[in-house]
Formats: C-alpha cells, sequence, structure tokens
C-alpha cells in the first residue's frame, strides 16, 4: 500500500497539534447556558417546522430526568451543562450562503490552513471527487460539488437545509436509529443539536465521488453537536468521512454528536473518521471532551455497513459505533485505532446486535497507550435467538508505551442461539526492546521506528480507510505519539 | 442509602452478633453487616453481577440452621487413604470427619475450635484475604460466620489427600447457612484438597460460602473443587487466594449441580515467583444458572496467571463467565492467559462471557480469547461417515471437548471421577 | 579502521566479554569463531549498541571515534551494520517501507539526498535480483512468516542497500541450507570491496568456504584465544572446540 510508504517522511514534516489556531471572526452567539428557552432558540433560529421544536422540547424534558453514564472508565470533574454556549454562528454565514463564492473568504482562509479545500477546482491531496461539507461552530458553511452530486440524485448537505428541503426523510429517519431518550448525551443532542450532515442515496446509486464532512470547533466556551443521518436506499453505496479539529484552549468543550446511518436492501455505507480534536496539553490541561453516539441499521438483506475510525484527539473520548444487523444476512464492520498520550482517556468500542439470520460481523481494534494516559476497549457482540448462522470475529490488540499508562480490553459476549458462532482474541504487550533495537540498528531514530511499529501494528485498520485519509491517519499516529519516550 | 429488599433486610434482621472474648472477630463481624447494610444483595446494576441476579432468593423465606441434622450415607471420592471432611449445612462434623494422624503441629479441624487454638493466627488473616468490600455476599458471610473447615500448615508436605464434604440437607425449610473457610499454607508446605458441595434431600439451600486461602513461601495447594449441590439450591462460594513468593495455586472446578451457582474467585499475586492455575468445567442443563466468575490481580512483577475454564450448555440453561486479568502499576514480567469456551447444544440456552484485561504495567504478556458457538458440523459429520450413531457422535465431541480441562490437571486418581462426571451429564442429557 | 582495546561487557551484572583486542583494517574479513557460549553475539550487540550491554572497561575506536558513545541509530549512520542471528519480525510493517525509513534515514546522517519512491525502487531492484529477493518478498512485513533462508537473505539486502563500512555477521549460516548458504555468501563476496571491511561471527567453518577470511580469531570465554589465518578455520573444523574451551577455563 503506497499509503503508508510514506509514512515515516510525513511524521517528519509535520509539527505537534497544527490545528490549534483560532479564526478571528464574528459570531453570533446564543446566551450562555441551557434551557427550554435555548432550545426553542436554536430551533427559531433554523427556522425549523413545530414538529421538530416538539421533538427537541421532548428530548430535553426526557434529559433532564436521565443521569450522566459513569461506567465508562474514564474519570472527569463534573460538566456544568450552563456553563457553554449552545449555538455559536460566524455571521456571515447566518443566512447560509448561496454559492461557494458567497463564502467569507477568512472562512475559506481557515479551511485552506487546515487543509481543506473548499474550491471545486482544487483537489485535495492529489485526490479527485471528494466532496465536502464544511461545519464551523454550529453551522455548516460550505458544501462542494453539490450540482454534481444532484445529478445523480444524490443530496448532500447541511442537515438544516435538509429540515427545510427534505422534511418527509428527516422526519422519517431522524431518530428512528438513537432515539432521543437512548442514552445521556444522545438526549442532550437531540434537544440543542445545531448542524450536521445529511446524505440520501437514491435507489441503485454508486455516489460518484466521496462524501466528507469537515467539523471544526473555533469558538470558545462551545460545544458542538452535530447530528448526522445517511440514508443508503436498495442497492446503492456510499463512502463518507469525517474529520475534526478543535484551537488550544485551556478550557475542555463538550462535543456530543449523533450519527444515524440506514441500509436498506443491498446498500453498503462505509463511515470513515479521523477524529483529532484537540487532545489537551503535556499536563493535561485543555480538550475536547468527546461523547459520541454512532449507530448503523442494516434494514435490508445483504447490507453492510462498515465503520472505520481512527481516534487520535480529544482530552476524552466515549464512543461507540455499533451496527444493527436486522436484515438476514447484512454485515457489520468496525476497524478502530485509537492512540492516547498524555493525559488523554479513551473508551471507545463498538456493538454488534445480531438479530437477521446469517448476519456476520467482524471488529478489529487496536489500542495504544503511552505517557499517563488510558484505553479501554469495550465492545458488544450480541446473538439474539432469531440471529441463526450468526458469526463475529473480534480481535483487540493493545500496545503500551511507558510505564504509567493503561490498556484495557472490556468485551460482552452475549448468545442466544447456539447455531451463532463468536471468537474473541486479544492481546496486551509492549513495542519489543528487539523491534525497536532492529529499527535503530538500521539508522532509523526511536521515535520514528516507534511511529514506524505503531503504524504497523495499525495497519489492518488503516489500509480500510480511503487513500487520502490512510495519508494523514499515518501522519497523525506518529505526532500523537511524539514525546511518549523519553 | 438505597432501600434494601425484603430479603436483604431479613438477613440483616437474622444477624445477631453475640459478643466473644475476641474482639476482633466482634469487629469483623460488625463490619460485615455494616456493609452488607450499605448495599444488601447485589442487583444487575452491579457490574459484577450484570449477568447473575440473585432475585430467586427474594421467593423464599430463608431460616437459619437450628440443630444438627442427620445425614445419609455418605459417597468418597478417595480411596480410604485421606483425611476426611464432612460439614453439615455449615456446620463442622467432628463426629464424621477422619482427621486421625495428621501431621504433628499441623491443625486441621473446625472454625470454632481454631478460633479457640490458633486465635493469633486468624486474627492475622480471617477477613483480611477476602474482605467484606470485596462483595455484598462475603460481608454477609462476615456477619453470619459461625463455623466452618481451618487447614493450618507450616513446614508440611503432607503425604495424604484432604477430601472435604460440604452437605447441604433440609427437609422441607428453606435454609441459609454461611460457612467461613480458612487454608493458610506456608514454608515450602505441599497439600491436594478434593472438596465437594452436594446435596442431600431435595429442599432448597442458599450457601453462601467464604473461603480464604493463602499459599505462602514456595508452597503449593492443588485444590479441586467439585459443586453438585442439589437441584433447589442456591449457591454462591467465594472464594478469596493470597500467593506469595514462589508459591502456586492450582485449582480445578467443576460445576454440574444447584439451580444457581455463582464460583467468585478472586485471586491476588501478591509476590514475585507467585503462579496460579485455574481450570473449569460447567455443565448446565434445564433452568440451571452457572455463573464462574474470576479476578487475577497480579500485583507483583513477575507472576503468572493460567486460566482455561469450557462450559456446555443444554435445555434453558444459562452460563455466565466472567474473568478478568489485573496487572498492577509496576508488576512488570506479568504473564496472564485466559480461555474461555462454550458450546451451546440446545436452542433457548445463553452463554455470557466477559473476559477482560486491565493492565496498568508496560512489560506485560497476556491475552484472552473466548468463543461461543455449537458443535462442529464437519468433524459431527465425519464422525458419522465413520459408522457412529448422531448421540454417540454428540458425546465424544462433548467429551474430548471438556476433557482437555482435565488434562490440563494432575489430579491422580481423581480424574477419572471428573471424567465419569462428564459422561453421566452427557447421558442424562 | 576498526580498533578494539581490552573489551570488558557484562549482562544482567554478568561478565561475559574478558577482555577483548581486535584490529581491522579497511578492505579485510575478519573471522571470529568459538563455541556457543563464548561472547560472540555479545561483541556483535556491544558493538551495535544494543541496551543491557554494558561496557564495563576498555575502549572501541572506529574510524578514529570512540563507538561506544554513539546511539545505534549513530552508529548505523556511520557505517556499522549487523547481520542479525535471529532477524526481528516487525508486524505490519512492509519490507519495501522499512528498507527506504532506513536508507533515507542513514543517507540523511551521510548528507546525501533522501530518495523518492522511484528512485528508491530502481536503487533497491538492482539488488534484489542478485539475492533471489521476489518483489512479493518486499511486499510483505518485515520477516514475517519468512523462512530461515528468506530472512537472512533480507539481511543481506539491508547490508547491500545501507552500504556499511562495518558489517558484523552474526551468525549469519545458522539455519541454512547448501543452497541459502551459497546465495548468502555470494552476496557477501560481491559486497567485498577495499574500503568495506568485514565481521564473521561463526561457529562453522563452512561459511568460511564461501567468504573467505583475512585472519581468523578463536574467541573463547571472551577472550580471542588465538588467531591465525583462514587455516585455522579449518583446523578448528576438524579438531573441535574442545581444547580451547578447556585452555579458558
Amino acid at each position: 500500500m503506497p499509503a503508508i510508504n510514506e509514512t515515516v517522511d510525513q511524521v517528519k514534516s509535520v509539527e505537534k497539534y497544527k490545528y490549534g489556531f483560532v479564526t478571528d471572526i464574528d459570531s453570533e452567539f446564543a446566551p450562555k447556558g441551557l434551557s427550554e428557552d435555548i432550545v426553542r432558540f436554536i430551533s427559531a433560529k433554523k427556522e425549523e417546522p413545530a414538529w421538530l421544536l416538539e421533538w427537541r422540547i421532548k428530548a430535553y424534558r426526557h434529559w433532564l430526568t436521565m443521569d450522566e453514564p459513569d461506567w465508562a472508565k474514564i474519570g472527569y470533574p463534573p460538566i456544568d451543562y450552563n456553563d457553554a454556549y449552545y449555538y455559536s454562528a460566524p455571521k456571515s454565514g447566518d443566512e447560509g450562503p448561496e454559492s461557494l463564492d458567497e463564502v467569507d473568504p477568512e472562512l475559506l482562509a481557515t479551511y485552506e490552513k487546515l487543509g481543506i479545500p473548499l474550491h471545486e477546482q482544487e483537489v485535495l491531496a492529489g485526490v479527485k471527487n471528494v466532496a465536502i461539507d464544511a461545519v464551523f461552530d454550529s453551522v455548516s458553511v460550505a458544501t462542494t460539488f453539490k450540482e454534481t452530486l444532484a445529478e445523480h440524485g444524490v443530496i448532500f448537505g447541511p442537515m438544516s437545509e435538509a429540515v427545510k428541503n427534505h422534511p418527509e426523510l428527516v422526519q422519517k429517519y431522524m431518530g428512528s436509529v438513537v432515539p432521543t431518550a437512548d442514552n445521556y448525551f444522545a438526549a442532550l443532542n437531540s434537544a440543542v443539536f445545531t448542524d450536521g450532515s445529511f446524505v440520501f442515496i437514491p435507489k441503485g446509486v454508486r455516489c460518484p465521488m466521496e462524501l466528507s464532512t469537515y467539523f471544526r470547533i473555533n469558538a470558545a466556551n462551545t460545544g458542538q453537536f452535530e447530528r448526522t443521518l445517511i440514508i443508503a436506499e436498495e442497492g446503492s453505496y456510499v463512502s463518507y468521512l469525517e474529520g475534526c479539529t478543535a484551537p488550544m484552549r485551556d478550557e475542555n468543550q463538550l462535543h456530543a454528536a449523533v450519527v444515524e446511518l440506514v441500509a436498506k436492501d443491498d446498500a453498503e455505507i462505509k463511515y470513515s473518521t479521523v477524529q483529532n480534536w484537540y487532545p489537551g496539553d503535556e499536563n493535561g490541561v485543555g480538550g475536547i471532551y468527546n461523547f459520541v453516539t454512532k449507530r448503523g441499521a442494516c434494514r435490508g438483506k445483504n447490507s453492510k455497513i462498515s465503520w472505520t475510525q481512527v481516534e487520535t484527539g480529544s482530552a476524552i473520548t466515549w464512543k461507540y459505533p455499533s451496527c444493527i444487523l436486522q436484515g438476514d444476512n447484512s454485515v457489520g464492520e468496525f476497524y478502530s485505532v485509537a492512540i492516547t498520550n498524555n493525559f488523554q482517556q479513551a473508551d471507545t468500542g463498538t456493538k454488534m446486535i445480531h438479530l437477521g439470520k446469517n448476519t456476520s460481523s467482524r471488529i478489529i481494534a487496536k489500542g495504544i497507550s503511552a505517557g499517563k494516559s488510558q484505553s479501554t476497549y469495550r465492545g458488544l457482540v450480541k446473538m439474539m435467538p432469531k440471529a441463526d448462522g450468526g458469526r463475529n470475529f473480534t480481535q483487540c490488540d493493545s500496545l503500551l508505551i511507558g510505564k504509567e499508562c493503561g490498556a484495557h480490553t472490556i468485551p460482552y459476549i452475549e448468545s442466544k442461539n447456539p447455531s451463532a458462532r463468536v471468537e474473541h482474541e486479544a492481546t496486551t504487550s509492549k513495542i519489543a526492546d528487539d523491534q525497536l533495537f532492529y529499527c535503530r540498528q538500521r539508522g532509523i531514530a526511536e521515535e520514528e521506528a516507534i511511529a514506524l511499529i505503531v503504524n504497523g501494528f495499525c495497519r489492518e485498520v488503516l489500509q480500510e480507510l480511503p487513500m487520502e485519509f490512510a495519508v494523514e491517519a499515518q501522519k497523525l499516529v506518529g505526532i500523537s505519539l511524539e514525546g511518549s519516550v523519553g | 442509602m438505597n432501600k434494601l429488599s425484603a430479603t436483604s433486610q431479613s438477613f440483616v434482621d437474622a444477624c445477631s452478633i453475640s459478643e466473644t472474648e475476641l474482639p476482633w472477630l466482634n469487629s469483623l463481624k460488625k463490619c460485615g453487616i455494616e456493609e452488607f447494610s450499605k448495599v444488601g444483595l447485589p442487583t444487575l446494576r452491579n457490574e459484577a453481577w450484570r449477568y447473575t441476579s440473585l432475585k430467586q432468593l427474594e421467593r423464599l423465606d430463608w431460616q437459619k440452621v437450628a440443630e444438627d441434622y442427620e445425614v445419609g450415607e455418605l459417597s468418597w471420592l478417595t480411596s480410604g487413604d485421606s483425611y476426611k471432611l464432612v460439614i453439615v449445612n455449615g456446620k463442622f462434623n467432628y463426629s464424621l470427619s477422619e482427621i486421625s494422624g495428621f501431621p504433628e503441629g499441623a491443625f486441621i479441624g473446625s472454625l470454632s475450635e481454631a478460633l479457640g487454638s490458633h486465635s493469633e493466627l486468624l486474627e492475622t488473616h480471617l477477613g483480611r484475604i477476602a474482605t467484606s468490600k470485596d462483595s455484598p455476599l462475603l460481608a454477609l458471610n462476615a456477619s453470619h460466620m459461625a463455623d466452618g473447615y481451618v487447614i493450618l500448615l507450616s513446614k508440611v508436605q503432607l503425604t495424604k489427600p484432604i477430601e472435604i464434604l460440604n452437605v447441604g440437607r433440609t427437609d422441607g425449610q428453606a435454609i441459609a447457612y454461611h460457612p467461613r473457610n480458612l487454608i493458610l499454607l506456608d514454608q515450602l508446605s505441599r497439600a491436594t484438597i478434593f472438596e465437594r458441595c452436594t446435596g442431600q434431600n431435595t429442599g432448597s439451600y442458599f450457601m453462601n460460602s467464604g473461603t480464604e486461602i493463602f499459599v505462602d513461601q514456595g508452597s503449593h495447594l492443588q485444590h479441586h473443587r467439585i459443586f453438585a449441590d442439589g437441584p433447589e439450591a442456591i449457591g454462591v462460594a467465594s472464594t478469596g487466594v493470597r500467593v506469595g513468593s514462589d508459591a502456586n495455586y492450582t485449582s480445578l472446578v467443576l460445576s454440574d449441580g444447584g439451580k444457581l451457582l455463582r464460583n467468585d474467585v478472586r485471586i491476588h499475586l501478591s509476590a514475585s515467583g507467585a503462579e496460579t492455575k485455574l481450570g473449569g468445567i460447567y455443565l448446565a442443563d434445564d433452568g440451571q444458572h452457572v455463573d464462574h466468575t474470576v479476578l487475577i490481580e497480579h500485583e507483583m512483577p513477575h507472576t503468572k496467571s493460567e486460566q482455561l475454564f469450557k462450559g456446555v450448555l443444554s435445555g434453558k440453561a444459562r452460563g455466565v463467565f466472567q474473568g478478568n486479568i489485573r496487572v498492577h502499576e509496576g508488576a512488570d514480567g506479568s504473564d496472564g492467559q485466559l480461555t474461555n469456551k462454550t458450546l451451546l447444544l440446545s436452542p433457548g440456552t445463553e452463554v455470557n462471557s466477559k473476559p477482560q484485561l486491565e493492565i496498568y504495567a508496560d512489560d506485560v504478556k497476556c491475552s484472552h480469547g473466548s468463543a461461543v458457538g455449537e458443535l462442529d458440523e464437519e468433524e459431527l459429520f465425519y464422525l458419522r461417515s465413520r459408522g457412529i450413531p448422531y448421540t454417540q457422535a454428540k458425546s465424544i465431541l462433548v467429551e474430548s471437548f471438556l476433557s482437555e480441562v482435565i488434562d490440563e490437571f494432575n489430579l491422580g486418581e481423581l480424574a477419572d471421577t471428573f471424567h465419569q462426571r462428564i459422561t453421566d451429564w452427557i447421558r442424562a442429557d | 579502521m576498526l580498533k578494539i582495546n581490552n573489551l570488558h561487557a557484562t549482562v544482567d551484572g554478568k561478565e561475559i566479554l574478558k577482555g577483548i583486542d581486535l584490529a581491522m583494517g579497511f578492505g579485510e574479513v575478519h573471522a571470529i569463531m568459538g563455541p556457543n557460549g563464548s561472547g560472540k553475539s555479545t561483541l556483535s550487540y556491544v558493538l551495535a549498541g544494543r541496551d543491557g550491554y554494558e561496557v564495563t572497561k576498555g575502549e572501541v575506536l572506529y574510524k578514529g571515534k570512540n563507538l561506544l558513545e554513539m546511539k545505534p541509530e549513530e552508529r548505523a549512520g556511520e557505517g556499522v551494520f549487523l547481520a542479525f542471528q535471529y532477524p526481528v519480525e516487525l508486524p505490519g510493517v512492509s519490507s519495501m517501507n522499512f528498507l527506504k525509513a532506513a536508507v533515507n534515514a542513514v543517507r540523511k546522517y551521510r548528507g546525501e539526498n533522501e530518495l523518492d519512491a522511484m528512485d528508491f525502487l530502481k536503487f533497491v531492484r538492482e539488488t534484489t535480483k542478485m539475492l533471489n529477493i521476489t518483489d512479493d518478498m518486499l511486499k510483505r512485513a518485515v520477516n514475517v512468516g519468512f523462512s530461515g533462508g528468506e530472512k537472512k537473505r533480507n539481511e543481506i539486502l539491508q547490508m547491500a542497500v545501507l552500504k556499511p563500512i562495518l558489517s558484523v555477521l552474526d551468525e549469519t549460516d545458522s539455519g541454512l541450507d547448501v543452497d541459502a548458504l551459497r546465495i548468502v555468501g555470494d552476496g557477501v563476496t560481491a559486497l567485498r570491496s577495499p574500503h568495506r571491511s568485514m565481521l564473521v561471527i561463526t561457529h562453522y567453518q563452512r561459511l568460511l568456504d564461501h567468504i573467505i577470511p583475512d585472519e581468523v580469531h578463536i574467541l573463547a570465554d571472551g577472550k580471542i584465544v588465538r588467531s591465525g589465518g583462514k587455516e585455522l578455520a579449518v583446523e578448528l573444523e576438524e579438531k573441535g572446540y574442545s581444547r580451547y574451551t578447556a585452555d579458558a577455563a
């Protein structure tokens, strides 16, 4: 794989968290804090229909009755939900630009700096055909290649726009995979979500380009609560990527997203994430709290949902992209790399719920802990009584770098069907001294050698990423571990 | 404080701690009841109990064991040449036990006797290897502790095995008892213990045992157990083991009886060179619930643990396995391996497997594997194509699946007993 | 080129090397032979700078520089190459990627320009042919699932592309059949040149049929007990090591 070949060069060329800058732009905020009024404010800002406001209010009221989950292996001071802004939008982006020409040049410059070109004539890192939806704090500021996609009947754009233009689709599917009351953070998101991407791939269409959303938190004291919904109709295919970054700040900022995927008969959704939110500094100050609910429903027979994630950022990651394998012969996949360094904490994994016959799932999770960080794989594989012939294979490997970090593996295997087969394997070890010495004897310096070995360790997962993300992900692997050897 | 369930409350109410002459014992019991009163019986919300509900306990009115019960005929696994202990409903029975000739300076007998004769040693260890904080059931056990067996060996290598028979027997009334046992092996001692729980008659009993074991300074303990309680029995066996320097605790457990069994083992590898090897075989049929939960604490460098648990479930049985390898900070050179495999023989069975790794040191070699499924179709077909009838082919495969665990252990004359139990279970199924 | 003076080294507190003296000039090939446990591998690790091998006395001068104070990767940059007795597996790291990383790291150290993917491929292909290494082998992860012969050929390939000045070959013949031995021997011989020196560590004489040494040293119990020409190797093959182990003891 050519992308792997580039690793070492790139590791050298990129400095530490280079996305930590702040864009100086006039923004409009909702009043600080969280209340029913704020929920109404957001809904009004977005000119939403009454049903959606009601939906939000219901979610908000339910959220008030819920307790923050405490079962994950993460520790953080209590979050004051009233000490944050739930809506922040660049003033220029308020009305939503009609075309790319109208986008505030300051914003275009920001995305350029992040390496995300919003001019359609430009190509991303030498790769053509990526349509991008750029979400800046609470709003989508630009979407590219809309017309090209429309020719194929593909709908791709901000959620707020979809609410206006395709209310029937949004109403039908939103909350159908992750109900508003699903969990604490999903309920919070349902109440205050601002934007996110909406994707609809019509029957039989193979989406002609990669779709990508780039999430950026910019404003201080602001949470980001986006909601993404992808619907793949019968026999369709889409590959969707998301990336995320945020400025370096001393405070902790909350990101609580919900992603819902629906795959009908013979449809396939490939969902890739490179999560690089600001992780905090080497003393554990600042960083994003990332509480995310991602779930895909394989509703149709022979449908397939594949999650690939590279989690290198955030001070705290709480995230379990899951698959509900409802349709017979449906397939769920989860490929994950989670790297923690310094004081980062990650509790991440997946759930594979097998309902239909001959459903199969595959989980490959690689965790790397360095510094004083803690990394946990937590995964559930559940075979329900009707999942005849269900199959799961899980492989979890953890790598430890240094004496003060921790790596934990907590799988839950539940089977109610004798004809289903579940296999789980896990290992934990450190980078072997002889591997390091071998590389160094060949002239490769220690940090590079670690990046090389860790990239090798993650290879099975990284090769699942679309090419242009794979390159970025490999760079990240090296950068995230900088300073992990003393 | 949460409101306790009716049954939890009744256990609290039934607890009457009489002041003995041993202040430490009084406070041990008091701490137990305080701890239990705080939390009560665990519910599914308790992560360690997420797959095993003790709701069944709520259905009956549990009475204390009032008097000594008559015991029916006892069968022994070992041939004549062994020390034999009999505990009936949690009470040590001297007249049925055969302990004569036990080596000079060593002790074998009841908890009540040991409290008199070896009070200082017991003060040092009792309630400290398995503490009331470890689980609500241990707290309950501490508060109600009345009797049990005690085995103390220092610089003693036993040449004969010890066979322990725990008999649960009730005639109608549902009884609950909480035996506390203690085994100490020190300074290059060696012992082999075969321990069995059986039920006589078919009444309901709730055995909530607490066993504390300390194998120290180069000592080796082989502790093999069979849980074959009566059909209405609810058993929670909590065992805390501390393994000291260059010492070894080896244990094979087979369970096939009882209505509900929770075998809860926590092993502290508390000094360099400590090793443990655990095997488990669980067989469960219609309506049975069996739970093997093991936590291995690698507390010091260069410690080693191995676990191999295999189960076969049939009918509407439910099997639970939870195994956790926890390597503490600084415990470099730890080696922990765990394997759990479960065969499901029929629809309606349910298995929950939760193998865990919790690692806080970097120079470790740890792994776990878990597999759940039915018998291999291809293997079945192969046997049948050689003329072996379906049911027999199935038995052969199930037996060989489980025999692998037995073969890992040096059981001597008892190996046949273990194999026989498997064969009998398959036949009955 | 290489001068080892009274070198003492310990592993886990145990003294393994007990005063080694050795001098090599440019272009020379020296063989070190010795029974198991005589300290052969320890010497190779000390020269390459592996952690855990503590030098307690003596010095190693390489091209006039103090070799012992350099990091392993600096030694590699300076031209010291160790062909491992047991080449290490790097799961997931493709051989090609690894080679490129190593070559460019060493080139950078030497102030040469780094090679891009195309140039590198051309550069490597010249060598792989000679060593009978297929492109498929280069795509596979380093040493993972390689046969014994493949691993050793891979070591020689790395040696060829890194262009070392001092190559230490630690039991490169172990685990090789006759054909593999010939390929490896020819590969090494092809790399001989007036400005390149080799230290061939081996238990048996057979590798020296393929790589003719200028000098042979016998290492026993951490010391060089005898030196001579290539005929010494033949003598050893006939008479065995027993008298040297006895001498040392």
